[in-house]
């Protein structure tokens, strides 16, 4: 009986569609997408979205053996947050807090990200921290700045995944 | 803090960490840590239930403290870091630490010989493990680990105990599908080879806030295991149904039923409500 109560459980967790589970996601009128900003001292030109991710999720905290990645993500609500989370690690806001909650507690790191609040602090931020990395809207990118090729694509290039 | 067999609070520290992090390729921790043997037990700590699907750790992770087989704690150095390679995202883990102490007396509690600073000999405990997290498979992850550790219960002879474990998991905010395996040996020249089995496997789905999971769970050692006295054969599936809250409480209801060796079989249900801070987890 319980055998059967359990595979019952079992076909049910596989066989429901997969567009039933989850959180849905928050559909944005498409324009130039998401800019992945660095310093331009920064020795790297581009990214994968798998490289991303773990850059998102904590997992890559150095660009390179002698420079640190200093992860600077936007402020909660807000249209670059919510699409890279999206685009970038499948999560929502609450799954990428509670996700951080866990790195907390294994001792893997101290504190979440810190959240910037506006552009102007975003942009500020990576133009005088070598190892720092941010996201803005691609159309508010000034000179001074490096934008990331993610996958090969700029923003506002066809196949860009962060638009 | 705990409550001993006399009822008095015991303050116990279960992590303590001298961290140093330069970079993704070599982190180091000195101090008392979780031994990187598998997956949940580096993911799920003390204090950190909330996090856990279920109500509590499979059988093959129960607490050393708690009746558990594997060595869950360690005192001692631990290096981990990502290995230069690609898109097959290898990391490894080296751990050195002090070896099992089984010798009661000294102030020691038999829940507690596996986490003291004393050994059973000269010998230190080492880990060893691997995990790969391949870049076109996300997010999908498996690993494998080798631990080894002499003992010597006192009364008799000497065991190598070598402890062989790997796990494969898929890990989606929404869909989580974990399997691990342990195989504990512990050898003697004079009483032979002794094998313990353990594995377990857990499913789980997430609609919205409701999150619907089932758990397989079994352990095996053989009757005339000369450590694992206790442990025998237990098998048998766990349900429960996990029900976020808010983003810090979740309340779960689960369903345990176990075979055992020679006894009765055991059903269980729990209701548990967990609830986590950045402060720090409690359980009801």
């Amino acid at each position: 009986m319980i055998n059967r109560v359990c595979w019952a459980l079992i076909i049910a967790l596989l066989s429901v569609p997969a567009g039933l589970a989850g959180a849905s996601e928050t559909i944005f009128a498409s324009g130039t997408g998401i800019a992945v900003i660095v310093n331009t001292d920064n020795p790297v030109d581009k990214l994968s979205l798998a490289d991303l991710q773990r850059i998102v999720l904590g997992e890559r905290r150095s660009w390179s053996a002698r420079i640190p990645l200093v992860l600077m993500m936007r402020n909660e609500g807000s249209r670059e947050r919510i699409l890279l989370l999206q685009k970038a690690c499948h999560m929502t806001d609450a799954e990428y807090h509670q996700y951080w909650t866990g790195k907390i507690f294994r001792g893997d790191v101290t504190s979440e990200p810190v959240s910037l609040p506006s552009l102007g602090t975003a942009l500020d931020f990576v133009s005088s921290i070598k190892g720092g990395i941010s996201f803005v809207d691609a159309a508010s990118v000034r000179p001074g700045i490096k934008v990331m090729r993610i996958d090969g694509h700029l923003p506002g290039e066809q196949g860009y995944p962060l638009q | 803090m705990d409550v001993d067999s006399n009822g008095m609070f015991q303050v116990q520290p279960e992590r303590a960490l001298l961290s140093y992090t330069p970079n993704d390729y070599f982190h180091a921790n000195l101090g008392r840590y979780h031994t990187g043997i598998g997956y949940y037990n580096n993911a799920y700590h003390h204090g950190a239930a909330f996090l856990q699907t279920a109500t509590g750790r499979p059988l093959l992770f129960a607490f050393d403290d708690q009746g558990g087989v594997l060595p869950i704690h360690k005192i001692g150095l631990s290096l981990t870091g990502r290995i230069p390679s690609g898109a097959l995202g290898l990391s490894y883990i080296a751990e050195v630490g002090f070896g099992p102490s089984s010798h009661m007396g000294m102030g020691m509690s038999g829940s507690n010989q596996m986490m003291t600073v004393t050994d059973d000999n000269n010998g230190r405990a080492f880990n060893l493990g691997f995990i790969a997290r391949p870049l076109p498979w996300h997010p999908v992850q498996f690993g494998f680990d080798f631990y080894h550790a002499d003992r010597t219960p006192m009364g008799m002879p000497s065991f190598s105990e070598n402890i062989y474990a790997g796990h494969f998991l898929y890990l989606a905010p929404s869909f989580e599908f974990l399997n691990e395996a342990a195989l504990i040996r512990h050898s003697s020249a004079m009483m032979g080879t002794f094998n313990t089995l353990g594995f377990y496997s857990q499913l789980s789905r997430k609609w919205h806030a409701w999150r619907p999971f089932v758990r397989y769970n079994y352990l095996n050692a053989p009757q005339m295991e000369p450590i694992f006295t206790t442990t025998g054969r237990q098998n048998g599936p766990s349900g429960g149904l996990r029900y976020e809250v808010n983003e810090s409480v979740a309340l779960k209801l689960q369903f345990d039923h176990l075979d055992r060796r020679g006894l009765s079989a055991v059903n269980v249900a729990t209701c548990k409500l967990h609830s986590c801070s950045r402060r720090g987890g409690r359980d009801q």
